[in-house]
C-alpha cells in the first residue's frame, strides 16, 4: 500500500542562455492537488559590479504566474540576483557575548510565499523576463551570454494533495 | 531518565567528484512513529549553498523531487538551534524505514569544487508511551 503525501513540491528550471530573454512556459499540477499553498524562487545569477566596482542592478529578471485562458496573473515577482555571500550581515558580526542561549533572532532561512489557490485547472501558465541590464558589464556586449553569466531560475511550487491510498 | 520523544539521526554523503550524482540511505529507528522534519549540513557550506540540489524519498515517498536546491533547506546560524528543522508539513509515517537522498553537485562559477561532505539529519518522534 502507497500512500500519497500531503504536501508534494514541483521544481522549474528556467535556463537563462540569452540577455534580455522572455521565457513562456506552462506547468501541469500535480494529480489530487487541492491549493497551491507556497512559491519560492531562487537563482544563479550572481551580483556583478559594474564599471569601477559600483553595484549594478539586483534584479536578474521578473517572473509571473498565471491561470490559463483567463489570464489571471496570480503571483509575480523580481527575482533577485545572489549577492555573492550566503552569510547573513549578522551572523558575521554577532560577538561572543550575543551568542548565549538568551539571545536569538527570528532567523535566516529560505521561506515560501504564502497563498491558496485553488487548483481548478489542469495547467498553470508562467512568464520570465530577464531583465538585460541586470548587473552585467557594459563591455559584454552581444546577445549570447558569456558561460560565467548562463544563469538558472528556480521555481519551486508547493501543493497541498488530497491524501490518497494505493495498492 | 525519561528517553527524549524526538529522534535525531543521520546519513553522510560524501562528495568526491564535480558535477556527479551521490546517493546515500539508512533506515530510522525502529521506534519511530512519525517523521517530522529534516535539516541540511556540510562541512563546507558554500558547496552545498551554491553546488547543491537533491532529491529526498522517504518510505520511496517522494519528499522532495530532483533539482530541489540545497539552499532551500539551509538555514542561518542566527535560527535558534530548537529550531532549525525543516517540517515536512505534515508527519510521515515511516513505513519502511528507508530514507534515501539523491544529492546532485553542479557547477557554480563562484565555487570552485573541492571535495565535501553533506549530512542529512532526519528526527522522527517516537510513540507516546
Amino acid at each position: 500500500m502507497k500512500k500519497e503525501t500531503g504536501i508534494k513540491y514541483v521544481v522549474k528550471v528556467l535556463r537563462i542562455t540569452k540577455r534580455g530573454e522572455k521565457i513562456h512556459f506552462t506547468l501541469k499540477h500535480p494529480e489530487n492537488a487541492l491549493w497551491l499553498n507556497g512559491i519560492a524562487l531562487t537563482t544563479s545569477d550572481i551580483r556583478r559590479r559594474g564599471v569601477e566596482g559600483s553595484l549594478t542592478s539586483d534584479t536578474t529578471g521578473t517572473l509571473s504566474l498565471a491561470i490559463p485562458d483567463k489570464g489571471d496573473v496570480f503571483y509575480s515577482e523580481e527575482v533577485k540576483s545572489e549577492t555573492g555571500n550566503f552569510k547573513d550581515f549578522i551572523e558575521q558580526r554577532l560577538r561572543q557575548e550575543f551568542s548565549g542561549k538568551e539571545f536569538s533572532l527570528s532567523g535566516t532561512r529560505r521561506e515560501y510565499f504564502t497563498t491558496w489557490i485553488p487548483v481548478t485547472e489542469a495547467l498553470l501558465e508562467g512568464f520570465y523576463a530577464e531583465n538585460p541590464s541586470a548587473g552585467r558589464p557594459a563591455r559584454l556586449a552581444g546577445d549570447l551570454l558569456s558561460l560565467v553569466e548562463f544563469y538558472k531560475v528556480t521555481l519551486y511550487l508547493r501543493y497541498v494533495m488530497k491524501e490518497t491510498q494505493t495498492t | 531518565m525519561a528517553r527524549s520523544k524526538i529522534i535525531k539521526e543521520w546519513v553522510d554523503v560524501q562528495v568526491t567528484t564535480a558535477n556527479q550524482p551521490f546517493k546515500a540511505s539508512f533506515e530510522v529507528d525502529k521506534h519511530a512513529a512519525v517523521i517530522i522534519g529534516i535539516c541540511i549540513t556540510s562541512t563546507l557550506d558554500e558547496m552545498i549553498y551554491y553546488r547543491g540540489s537533491q532529491r529526498i524519498t522517504m518510505n520511496d515517498m517522494e519528499i522532495y523531487p530532483e533539482n530541489y536546491e540545497t539552499k532551500m533547506l539551509m538555514q542561518g546560524l542566527n535560527v535558534p538551534v530548537n529550531e532549525r528543522i525543516i517540517k515536512l508539513g505534515e508527519e510521515i509515517a515511516p513505513g519502511n524505514r528507508k530514507v534515501e537522498i539523491e544529492y546532485m553537485d553542479t557547477d557554480h562559477p563562484l565555487v570552485p569544487f573541492q571535495p565535501y561532505k553533506v549530512r542529512l539529519y532526519v528526527f522522527s518522534r517516537i510513540d507516546n508511551e
